[in-house]
């Protein structure tokens, strides 16, 4: 075959990936050299990378003239001519209409609820990402210059980008969480409100009362509905997070523990650990881990 | 003033926001406008709506200029913040969100990759534009418009034969350039 022959019997195989005589044709001739590999391997990337363009060019040109328009000029100081008063006359009219309009859409909410039965996600307009447990709604400001968010139901996960100018507010039922820039969980249950700092540090306000939580041990308080009472206790909990954050951390914990967060985390009926086993002290740390790997380390650190 | 926009710091790009310098941002925009519309065309699949991402990004930039504090690399910069309007806007308007743009989003440790992926692209774009007028309408009608090749021999009243050749040599005109393009670096 000649140069011209072999690329139109490559373009012939990928169009036709099914055919099996093609196939064995192409995969006979892979193998005659190393040099027959890579020309196929770059005809197929360029094959491949061709097919994802949109049919539509992009004209940067263009695109910067409609956006240029969108950008507002800087001002400038001028001596103004009586018709120029006018105009300015009708724009400052159009400005204070503007500005009502901007009042009134300041204070507007947008409400997310889960679409689905599994976790979700949205960024907001700051950056800051929140993961949502199904079943779980919110809103937040449409325009987000005050950093506002209320959990309406269920369960989410705060990731808030940093912003030492702006605050960042998350209100449940009767509790508020104030953060500058740091990761935190807020859960509603009927009786009761909790909130657990993954990372960095938040301050939650209820009923007058306030309470400084920090990342690691004492990370969780919760807030009762009856009586606004914020209970803290001793522990960390940020493995509770893991649903989200997709990280397990245990330091010195009895196997047993470790076995049934695992088993919750990863949906499964039961890790079984043996006897002997059972309150043997043990540090893991898993990040973004499969079930199979997980359970692998798990029972390499357990030794059984 | 001969850099391009490539060149610009995620330091200059912060500061040009801060002190609305339209040349230094018109500088960003021309590098890196249609790699982002590619990206955005990845996640949402509509040329009308990646268009509109990509224009809501850079107006966006210059309005909020003052809050916002770029790090890092300028262009992974733009790609987080492309992909994540493109999931909120196919979000909104309750449309599915592929697995891949959800993974890349929470891990965008592939950034190396798409950036290859959206150059190459870039250049087949280009040197498709020196392809013979039939090869490229060809060419186009396969890749971009992902017609098959009996589609397009029978919409151009041509035989099947004529439509992979013609495959053949734009595909080899594309390598051969590519290649001359990377002997040059």
């Amino acid at each position: 075959m000649n140069n011209n022959d072999i690329t139109g019997f490559i373009i012939d195989c990928l169009t036709d990936p099914g055919n099996r005589d093609k196939q064995a044709a192409l995969n006979k001739w892979l193998e005659e050299s190393e040099e027959n590999q890579h020309l196929y391997a770059e005809l197929k990337q360029l094959w491949e990378a061709a097919a994802d363009v949109p049919p539509m060019p992009f004209n940067a040109d263009e695109g910067w003239k409609e956006l240029s328009q969108q950008m507002a000029p800087a001002a400038r100081v001028k001596r103004l001519s009586p018709w120029r008063i006018v105009a300015a006359a009708a724009v400052l009219l159009f400005l204070i209409a503007g500005g009502w309009w901007w009042q009134t859409s300041r204070n507007a909410w947008i409400t997310y609820a889960t679409p689905t039965g599994d976790v979700d996600s949205i960024t907001l307009p700051d950056g800051s990402m929140i993961h949502m447990k199904a079943g779980t709604s919110l809103a937040y400001r449409k325009l987000f210059k005050e950093r506002e968010v209320k959990l309406l139901q269920g369960e989410a996960y705060f990731d808030v980008v940093k912003d030492p100018q702006r605050q960042f507010l998350v209100t449940a039922d009767k509790s508020t969480v104030k953060v500058l820039g740091t990761a935190f969980n807020v859960r509603i249950e009927n009786t009761f409100t909790e909130v657990i700092v993954f990372e960095g540090k938040i301050s939650l306000h209820s009923g007058g009362k306030k309470l400084v939580l920090s990342s690691g041990s004492g990370n969780l308080a919760t807030v009762s509905r009856n009586d606004d009472e914020i209970r803290h206790p001793i522990g960390n909990y940020s493995n509770q997070c893991a649903w989200a954050t997709n990280e397990l951390v245990f330091e010195n914990e009895e196997a047993e523990n470790v076995a049934k967060v695992l088993a919750a985390h990863y949906h499964i009926s039961e890790i079984k650990v043996a006897e002997n086993l059972r309150h043997k002290r043990i540090t893991l740390r898993l990040h973004n881990t499969p079930q199979d790997e997980a359970l692998e380390i798990f029972g390499a650190v357990l030794d059984q | 003033m001969t850099q391009d926009g490539y060149h610009i710091s995620a330091e200059e790009a912060t500061e040009a926001l801060r002190s609305r310098n339209a040349g230094v941002f018109q500088k960003i925009y021309a590098a890196y406008s249609e790699e982002l519309f590619l990206l955005a065309y990845r996640w949402v699949k509509d040329d009308d709506l990646a268009k509109e991402v990509v224009q809501s990004l850079f107006a966006h930039l210059w309005e909020k200029g003052q809050q916002i504090e770029i790090t890092g690399n300028v262009r992974h910069y733009l790609y987080r913040s492309i992909t994540n309007r493109s999931i909120n806007e196919l979000k909104r308007r309750s449309r599915n969100v592929s697995e891949e743009a959800l993974q890349w989003q929470a891990d965008n440790s592939s950034l190396h990759e798409i950036t290859d992926h959206l150059l190459l692209q870039k250049e087949i774009i280009r040197l498709a534009q020196g392809l013979a007028p039939r090869c490229r309408e060809i060419f186009l009608l396969s890749r971009f418009e992902g017609l098959e090749p009996a589609e397009i021999a029978e919409r151009l009243g041509i035989t099947v034969n004529t439509v992979y050749f013609q495959l053949a040599v734009a595909l080899k005109y594309l390598r051969n350039h590519l290649l001359d393009g990377k002997k040059l670096q």
